[in-house]
């Protein structure tokens, strides 16, 4: 399989998405998390979700970090488009409660992670 | 020509500049005959930061050749980490079916786990990647799917199809214990 680490080493050249280098492809990304940040007030407010603003900064952090170790730029320029449009979302209502308080995944059973419980959960 | 300056009445400022070079261009049109190359008017009407933006997008960058789209691909990330790929070809069937349609190599996930619904007796399955079914040209491609995606993945051994004689007339060649005398 030499083949297959020389394509992991290889560079290719492509048509840019939004951003054409790594600096201007952070300057979007943290525009996106500035707007998100300022408009956390307003989305607690309108939706009623029983979160403070604290806690909805702490899990917009949270779902930026998670993205961090992504490097290619065109893959971080569609991260931005697909957060700018929840973002869309959000602001204008399109969203119901249930849809905000899915980021917190409270519904949600936690996966088994030992041996015993994935067998009696039959996972 | 009275509507058209009626219309540049009502353009905010910074538009009228541009839209009076409309103007004259469609002006020069009616006076002469001769033919003038069409002009694209959002290209006319466009500011200097849109044509900057647009001539940086129309170059290229460079980028690793290996890429990873699980970040957007919208597959939920524990079915990233755990899945497993099986990249082979699919067997003949064992009747008497063709072998036709057997030159591709298709992709196959892990099993997980399945049950009977109880209504129906209906096998049902809550993996949404159970039914996936991609066929590819050549290993290779396969390879380079499962990658892009970030599953893990192995190639299945690939089966070499004994060749052996048909032919009816072999049975009776002359070192054949087959052939025999009617005496």
């Amino acid at each position: 399989m030499a083949g297959r680490e020389a394509i992991k080493r290889a560079v290719q050249q492509v048509r840019p998405i939004l951003s054409v280098d790594r600096e201007e492809a952070r300057k979007r990304a943290l525009n996106l998390y500035k707007a998100w940040y300022r408009q956390i007030p307003y989305i607690v407010m309108d939706y009623d979700i029983p979160m403070s603003v604290e806690q909805c900064r702490a899990k917009l952090r949270e779902e930026f970090v998670k993205q961090r170790h992504v490097t290619d730029i065109r893959v971080i320029d569609m991260l931005v488009i697909k957060g700018q449009m929840e973002l869309k979302e959000s602001v204008e209502i399109w969203k119901q409660k249930g849809h905000i308080m899915r980021y917190w995944k409270e519904s949600q059973d936690p996966k088994p992670t030992d041996f015993l419980s994935k067998f009696i959960q039959g996972v | 020509m009275s509507g058209l300056s009626h219309i540049m009445r009502q353009r905010p400022f910074a538009l009228q500049m541009s839209a009076s070079k409309v103007a004259n261009v469609l002006v020069a049109r009616w006076a002469s005959s001769q033919d003038i190359a069409p002009m694209d008017l959002k290209s006319i009407l466009a500011r200097p930061e849109e044509v900057e933006q647009r001539n940086k997008l129309s170059g290229k960058i460079t980028v690793p050749k290996a890429v990873n789209l699980s970040p957007i691909s919208g597959v939920p990330s524990d079915h990233i980490r755990e899945r497993r790929v099986r990249i082979h070809i699919p067997p003949k069937n064992a009747m008497q079916s063709g072998t036709d349609n057997l030159q591709t190599w298709q992709i196959e996930f892990d099993n997980r786990e399945r049950w009977e619904n109880p209504l129906m007796g209906w096998t049902s399955t809550g993996d949404p990647l159970s039914n996936m079914n991609v066929q590819f040209g050549s290993k290779d491609e396969a390879i380079t799917y499962c990658e892009r995606n970030g599953w893990r993945w192995y190639v299945d051994s690939e089966q070499t199809k004994k060749e052996r004689v048909k032919n009816y007339g072999v049975n009776f060649s002359w070192n054949k214990r087959t052939r025999v005398s009617t005496k």
